[in-house]
């Protein structure tokens, strides 16, 4: 048996909005994944409500500064870090940000 | 006011068993803050992955390349993960009495944590880290004695578990260092996105093998939770989740039908894909995007001590500094996983 998920693109502009619909429904934030694309990054955000596995993908260039949503979703922290420090990722009001100290690795943002 | 004082905790420490690092701020002997620090031994696995082939990772490539499984290979799957779950519960509940100094509850449960492995040995080759999947199934079988002979093992395991888990249940120098200790409620285990035993024990029923991968859609199980919400409901569901695998395993081997293992698969992944699975601290999630190469864009693993930590974080909050090693075994942390 394989599991169906539903896998919704947005605009950046909506991920706050997105997350407190999340936060409405009583899901919780199960991850953020970042890929590398040719113009930029795709984010995915990725919630669960009960068995429903519900994922958002957000495209954005390089430059492009996004919110962090751990007003909302407390666990974003370490995502947002991981974001941040292994693709760099510009994410603003991060609640606990390491700037780039999460992890010990010798090359900058390796996934960039 | 009480002065506040930082005591750095980790990554190397006596109590700890795998190196975690905690600025955990103390207003005399209480915790008011914990600020968690991973990065001590990551490894750069997922940028790797980029490097090398993608065989090691099965369920989601086949997901990617629409491949089915032969039945029999989605029962030895099954029966493999929960006697992993069976051994990762039975070395967790070693590392939890050694915490609270009972070493001779630590020695016993290893005890019986190296049967499962002697197990693994004598049907994988492998003790932990066995490598018997492969894309389009399983690389060994396990004949239908072998099976029979490893239920009449479980059998006899059963009933020396159950006195073992007695002493965790009912001793009172266990439940005087767990109960009302690290309380997770059941709001901030959704707030702070935990899984597994850490979320079960908090009374939220979830748990990803209902989702029917491998065979695990023809079991009959329930899931197990608990009430109390503190470190030794946590206890109690990791306990409850052994003598469940011993039953999951005794259906698998019951229902286990005749065939093949494998399928041949040809060809490169081209897509993404997202898969979750249930291991034995909870909840992973697998996200993989290929190019139609023998190498992958994107290789995401999310471990499930990576989703507890800022559930840990939350239950650090208020504690005694006493409590802190035992709190953080709690969660039953994989660094070495999380840090990939």
């Amino acid at each position: 048996m394989r599991e169906d998920y539903k896998l919704t693109t947005i605009d950046f502009s909506n991920l706050s909005l997105m997350a407190l619909d999340m936060k409405g429904i009583g899901a919780r934030l199960s991850q953020i994944c970042s890929v590398r694309t040719k113009d930029g990054f795709d984010l995915l955000y990725s919630f669960v409500k009960d068995y429903e596995f519900i994922n958002y993908k957000i495209s954005i260039n390089e430059d492009t500064e996004i919110e962090s949503i751990t007003a909302i979703f407390p666990n974003a922290f370490l995502y947002e870090n991981e974001m941040s420090e292994l693709f760099g990722i510009k994410i603003k009001y991060i609640a606990l940000d390491y700037k780039n100290k999460l992890y010990d690795i010798a090359v900058e943002t390796p996934f960039k | 006011m009480s002065k506040r004082s930082i005591v750095p905790f980790g990554p190397q420490h006596p109590v700890l068993p795998e190196p975690i690092h905690l600025d955990l701020v103390l207003e005399d002997e209480k915790v008011v803050e914990a600020i968690p620090s991973i990065g001590f031994i990551h490894r750069g696995l997922e940028k790797l992955v980029e490097k090398r082939n993608f065989h090691d990772y099965m369920y989601v490539i086949e997901r990617i390349m629409d491949v089915e499984i032969p039945d029999r290979a989605k029962y030895l799957r099954t029966i493999w993960c929960e006697m992993s779950r069976l051994h990762s519960h039975l070395l967790w509940l070693g590392l939890l009495a050694d915490a609270f100094g009972f070493e001779s509850l630590f020695m016993h449960c290893w005890r019986m944590r190296e049967t499962i492995l002697d197990m693994f040995e004598a049907s994988t080759g492998g003790r932990v880290i066995f490598s018997v999947n492969k894309i389009g199934g399983v690389l060994k079988d396990m004949d239908n004695s072998m099976l029979r002979t490893f239920v009449d093992m479980f059998d006899k395991m059963e009933e020396e578990v159950r006195q073992l888990t007695n002493v965790f249940l009912k001793d009172y120098t266990v439940a005087n260092r767990l109960k009302g200790v690290g309380i997770l409620t059941k709001e901030d285990a959704v707030l702070y996105g935990a899984v597994g035993p850490m979320m079960r024990a908090a009374g939220i029923e979830s748990d990803t093998r209902k989702l029917g991968y491998a065979a695990y859609g023809d079991i009959d199980f329930d899931i197990i939770t608990g009430k109390d919400c503190d470190s030794f409901s946590r206890c109690e569901v990791r306990i409850n989740e052994i003598f469940q695998s011993f039953n999951i395993i005794r259906q698998a081997v019951a229902k286990i039908p005749e065939g093949p293992v494998s399928v041949d698969v040809k060809g490169n992944p081209n897509g993404e894909a997202f898969v979750r699975l249930e291991q034995p601290r909870g909840e992973a999630i697998f996200y993989f995007r290929g190019n139609g190469t023998q190498f992958l864009n994107r290789a995401r693993v999310r471990t499930p001590t990576f989703a507890n930590i800022p559930s840990l974080v939350k239950i650090l909050e208020g504690c005694d500094f006493a409590d802190v090693p035992i709190l953080v075994l709690t969660i039953d942390p994989c660094v070495s996983c999380t840090e990939r």
